[in-house]
């Protein structure tokens, strides 16, 4: 571990609220450590700010940013950093980045998801409830709580169970939608779709689902998915592109299925 | 304050089957004319809430992040324990039931623990049918493992993110009663107070976090689901939003508080690099199946691990506990970690706390394929926070505050002192007793979720027949406006120093003197500390911008004001509980060989106890724990 | 939330034009019958190297056709019209999906530039057909170049001269076919015409250099282990199509392929006559 600590200037994207004007404001931090995660520096950001040692440039008092695990796991935090959702670090969320992957010197970008569907609350938060109601929407399989048979009733091949684990891995913290030149949400709803269509347990609301999911996805606002990659590449569990792919087969296959019902 | 735990009459195995019949029922056409509020949308809140809708009930669910799937239940890496004997190596609901409670020291209620272990087969039967991907054999069966020094395989996972997998799955369930407008969730919404009207629980005052609006809602019956405590540490292995404020509000209009001082330390975490560290990251404990623990014989050794030979290590837990090595329960691991590195052989730099932990032999043994196999996605979690490579050089580890046992006191129907106001998961104190075992918080907090609150709170809404309120009744109103005073004093501090930077000094304070040990008279210290760190805070720190808008440093500065507030009932506890038990080791108290001693004659009980202002020693009351199935006895894992 | 039924909401065809899923298909499946069309107008062209005879012979062969070679055409426009009607409708939508542009750009991982000026492409192929329809088909671009015609002679198709009247010859009992050869030839050996035919086609490559292996992955035929595999398939039409249709305008264009109104392609040694 270096001991080194570095000085850094941030350009950070200020907005007081959802309709209101924003800019990206510049700071100045010193004494970053690198062994901080990338928001402990912020944290010491808006410590700093609070605290009046580093300028309040424009008045904006500390930077709002959604955080809450810090473990890489809640899916909470969501910020684009130099123009990579989550920052240059493959597979990795921005509160499990840390400055080691930066420079003494570097100007870092920091800016909110962008996203029709995903409002700008203030400065770096934005709304995702749409993948809430995405979820809602079909995103699950019914059964009422008490209704299920023993658990060893229903075999599951290994390699389903791991491919299925696979999809079900994502976070939902919305880097694909940030990343996708598109701002399509195709991965978030293709993992779900990919996760529960891998089981046997799934098969039964198969097609109901996915149509009610591209649905409310459609009517949220997202692009459509033109196969760029950019959402696989930005995951920070690294969900790959076959989410999507799989996604569209069922899809097909549900609008095929259902006609004229 | 009187506790009638109203544990059922009846052998034990026979209990809850027995309440559950004597109970009264609500009519299904009557459910949809109950409101029940849930708080938290973590295991135990997503479940309860989703399971009460199905039901029929209204229901309203809180929670204070941007969606319920983000409660901190995601981050629950090991696994959910059920006794079904799917190993064929002789577990059974028994004995599920007796590690529990002799786990937890025997501070726990055996009816509780006992409904606990019966339950444990139908979560895992539910969860499977959501679609939780648990890690499956070749033959297609579900796959175990043993957990945190359990002797028989029960634990089911998926991966190391069995959390995330289970809370999804309530959150499906939940989210799909969402869609058919059985539930409406409030995200972004923080609880700042409960509302007791002639004696019963019946409405909450919310703050939304994103507009700055304070509301109050009315119900039938209101559910904390609220989680633990731990935050008080300011560094812990908590989200950085858990908090105690909604249990602390309760506590406040009247609910017992039981037994705060039990708290976990979790022995591997990942050790703190920097004053900056915001907060601690856990290695699962499933590590320590194939790592061995050691630190140099030698003080402050500068050597480089690998430079330091065999036979100048220190296999602390393997020297100290033949039987059990590296495997002991948490308790007594995390303490043992603490001894060597108040020896001054801590490895991690000058006054540092940390102790290694070596996967050279597992890799040796067992290849560097399987070692990644089994533990690749936290020895890469590893690397990207502390930039070391556990494959080649041993991990670092300390101890870290990971969960709380104590929690708002509930009877067997998992209510508090409070009629009304139900308490589930973490923030209630039933089933864990002194010292929580390796992968049952997830089984608690399902089971209270799914297979238990949904049937007990409709005995209480049969029998409590109390008055439909709304918003507008003055008790509410009251509320409504005390909730505007206090943020508009929050908002008023404008001294100099941060929130956090009180938090912190409150962290360590817990730390040093209400930690790992304890004793009398760092607890007193802790006791007249904390009450000036608070009117320091009050008079000293900063909160920034206004109570309109979405605002983390007033919802911060809440926080930590009940925390000032509640660290001094944690160390009144731990101040009165004279013996070591699980969790909780007073140095006053422990057997000649340095292991903890328990006084059953006189603690055998849980405290429960009641606010008689800020500032002011609260009231203890008791509840005498019977054990007429356990028998009482000394942990042993020499 | 309002109350929201869980049934299926309607599926059918009717999804294939309006849902993001659906306008996606649509564009595949129209692409995969323009790319089956390009690659067979590609190696009919490419017969151009074989010579007068064969040429004229192919052309003639699809002008007999009649009524149906009317339908095919009617379908190609019908396909090429949908086609560009979902890539409107997909780039509309995306670009509304986007609403606020990133101030400091998006560092780019795994795309390409053909995926990412898919349209633009789109743009100048679709301005290539016009034109293209206009030069060859209609005959309107360039009648100098359009208006030659072969006479029957003795069992012989014979090339005729720049003065010759088709009606005239028609009135006098001539039996004349469209002299398709010598159309293609003399219109591309025109350098800016031969040059835009170029561009055209490689657009049209980087055009299916990204679309073929996005037409798998929307039709969900990429899965898993084949990924690696279809990831080339596009590219690798790309290339086909840009070589074999570049060929035809530079061969023309530097002289390789010159008109031999004998009645065969002369093959032109190097230096030309």
């Amino acid at each position: 571990m270096s001991k080194q600590t570095m000085s850094l200037t941030l350009h950070i994207w200020r907005q007081p609220g959802p309709d209101r004007p924003g800019r990206l404001v510049p700071y100045k931090v010193t004494d970053v450590s690198p062994d901080m995660s990338f928001l402990e520096m912020l944290d010491v950001l808006n410590e700093g700010i609070i605290e009046g040692k580093i300028k309040d440039v424009g008045n904006y008092g500390p930077v709002v940013f959604d955080h809450d695990c810090r473990e890489g796991i809640c899916g909470m935090c969501s910020m684009v950093v130099n123009g990579e959702p989550h920052g240059p670090r493959r597979g990795t969320t921005t509160c499990q980045l840390h400055m080691r992957s930066f420079e003494d010197g570097d100007e870092i970008y920091i800016e909110p998801w962008r996203a029709k569907a995903f409002p700008i609350v203030k400065d770096l938060v934005v709304d995702r409830s749409a993948f809430d109601n995405i979820i809602a929407a079909g995103g699950f399989i019914s059964v009422n709580t008490g209704s299920a048979p023993d658990a060893n009733a229903i075999p599951i091949g290994k390699r389903d169970a791991d491919e299925a684990f696979d999809y079900a891995a994502c976070i939902g913290c919305g880097a694909c939608v940030a990343a996708c030149p598109n701002a399509s949400a195709m991965l978030f709803v293709g993992a779900k779709v990919a996760h529960l269509v891998k089981m046997p347990q799934g098969q039964v609301e198969r097609e109901s689902r996915v149509i009610n999911m591209v649905s409310t996805m459609d009517d949220a606002g997202f692009g459509a998915c033109t196969n760029h990659g950019e959402c696989s590449r930005s995951c920070p569990k690294e969900i790959s592109l076959d989410a999507i792919m799989l996604l569209n087969r069922e899809y097909m296959r549900a609008t095929v299925k259902t006609r004229g019902k | 304050m009187q506790l009638n735990a109203r544990i059922p009459s009846g052998p034990i195995a026979k209990k809850w089957d027995r309440h559950r019949f004597e109970m009264k029922l609500v009519n299904p056409a009557n459910k949809r004319k109950f409101d029940v509020i849930v708080v938290g949308s973590g295991l135990a809140g997503a479940s309860a809430s989703a399971t009460m809708a199905e039901l029929g009930y209204n229901v309203r669910c809180f929670c204070f992040q941007d969606s319920p799937r983000r409660a901190h239940s995601i981050a629950a890496q090991g696994g959910i324990n059920a006794a079904k004997n799917y190993q064929n190596d002789g577990d059974s609901v028994y004995r599920l039931f007796y590690d529990t409670v002799k786990g937890g020291d025997f501070r726990a209620r055996e009816a509780n623990v006992y409904r606990l272990a019966q339950i444990s087969v139908n979560i895992i039967d539910q969860c499977a049918a959501q679609g939780v991907p648990f890690a499956r054999e070749y033959g297609g069966v579900l796959d175990n493992r043993s957990f945190g020094g359990a002797q028989v395989s029960r634990t089911f996972y998926a991966r190391g993110q069995t959390g995330q997998q289970l809370l999804l799955g309530a959150y499906q369930a939940l989210e799909r009663q969402i869609g058919l407008g059985n539930v409406k969730m409030h995200s972004r919404t923080e609880m700042l107070d409960v509302v007791v009207i002639d004696g019963h629980a019946r409405g909450i005052i919310t703050r939304n976090l994103v507009t700055g609006e304070i509301q109050s809602w009315t119900a039938d019956a209101i559910v904390l689901a609220t989680g633990g405590y731990g935050n008080t540490y300011y560094l812990s292995t908590n989200a950085k939003g858990c908090n105690v404020t909604a249990s602390y509000r309760a506590y406040k209009r009247g609910a017992g508080f039981a037994n705060p001082c039990f708290t976990q330390i979790h022995p591997t975490c990942i050790p703190v690099s920097g004053h900056y560290q915001s907060k601690l990251t856990l290695m699962s404990e499933s590590l320590r199946n194939d790592g061995r623990v050691w630190v140099p014989k030698k003080k402050g050794d500068p050597r480089s691990p690998k430079d330091i030979p065999e036979d100048e290590r220190d296999y602390y837990l393997e020297r100290k506990y033949p039987s059990f090595g590296n495997l002991v329960p948490r308790d007594v691991a995390a303490r043992s970690a603490k001894y060597v590195c108040d020896e001054g052989r801590g490895v991690n730099g000058p006054g540092s706390h940390a102790v290694f932990l070596d996967f050279a032999d597992a890799v040796e043994r067992l290849g560097a394929n399987v070692v990644a196999d089994r533990y690749g996605n936290l020895f890469d979690m590893y690397e990207r926070i502390s930039g070391d490579n556990p494959y080649k050089t041993p991990m670092k580890i300390f101890p870290a505050v990971h969960y709380t046992m104590g929690g708002l006191w509930v009877d067997y129907n998992l209510m508090s002192s409070i009629p009304g106001l139900h308490v589930i998961g973490e923030a209630n104190f039933s089933d864990h007793g002194a010292n929580r075992l390796g992968a049952s918080a997830l089984m608690q907090g399902l089971a209270d979720g799914y297979f238990i609150l949904p049937y007990t709170i409709g005995n209480y809404l049969a029998t409590a027949k109390q008055p439909k309120i709304t918003p507008e009744h003055a008790a509410m109103k009251a509320a409504e406006q005390a909730v505007r005073d206090r943020t508009a004093k929050l908002l008023s501090l404008d001294g100099k120093r941060t929130v956090d930077s009180f938090h912190r000094e409150l962290g360590l304070i817990m730390w040093d003197y209400c930690g790992i040990s304890r004793n009398r008279a760092g607890l007193e210290k802790a006791l007249q500390l904390i009450p000036e760190l608070r009117e320091r805070f009050w008079r000293e720190a900063s909160v920034p911008g206004s109570g309109e808008e979405l605002n983390p440093w007033l919802e911060k500065a809440g926080r930590v004001a009940d925390f000032l507030e509640f660290g001094e009932i944690m160390c009144h506890d731990a101040l009165q509980r004279e013996e070591s038990c699980g969790g909780h080791f007073r140095e006053e108290y422990q057997t000649p060989g340095g292991e903890a001693q328990r006084d059953d004659e006189n603690y055998c009980y849980g405290a429960v106890w009641e606010y008689q202002g800020v500032g002011t020693t609260p009231t203890l009351h008791k509840e005498h724990y019977q054990f007429e199935y356990v028998k009482l006895a000394t942990r042993n894992y020499k | 939330m309002s109350q929201q039924s869980q049934t299926a909401k309607p599926g059918g065809l009717g999804a294939l034009f309006t849902s993001t899923i659906g306008l996606k298909v649509l564009m595949a499946v129209t692409g995969a019958a323009l790319v089956l069309f390009v690659v067979q107008h590609m190696f009919a062209n490419l017969q151009i190297f074989a010579g007068r005879e064969v040429y004229n012979e192919y052309a003639h062969f699809m002008q007999s056709l009649g009524k149906l070679l009317w339908v095919a055409r009617l379908g190609l426009i019908l396909i090429v019209v949908l086609h560009i009607w979902a890539a409107v409708h997909v780039a509309r939508l995306n670009d509304e999906a986007r609403q606020h542009r990133y101030h400091k750009p998006r560092k780019y991982q795994v795309t390409t530039p053909w995926a990412r000026y898919m349209l633009f492409s789109g743009v100048v192929i679709f301005l290539f057909i016009v034109y293209h329809i206009l030069h060859f088909t209609a005959g309107l671009a360039d009648p100098a170049v359009f208006n030659h015609w072969e006479v029957l002679v003795a069992g012989h198709w014979m090339p005729t001269p720049d003065s010759f009247d088709p009606a005239a010859a028609v009135a006098a009992g001539a039996e004349i076919r469209h002299d398709a050869y010598e159309m293609f030839i003399l219109g591309l050996q025109k350098p800016m015409v031969g040059l835009f035919y170029v561009v055209a086609n490689i657009a049209l490559a980087m055009h299916l250099a990204h679309a073929c292996t996005s037409m798998f992955q929307t039709l969900g035929l990429s899965y898993g282990k084949y990924r690696p595999f279809v990831v080339l398939i596009g590219p690798a039409i790309g290339a086909l199509l840009l070589v074999g249709n570049v060929l035809m305008p530079l061969a023309m264009m530097t002289g390789m392929v010159q008109v031999d109104t004998i009645g065969a392609v002369a093959p032109v040694s190097h230096g030309g006559h």
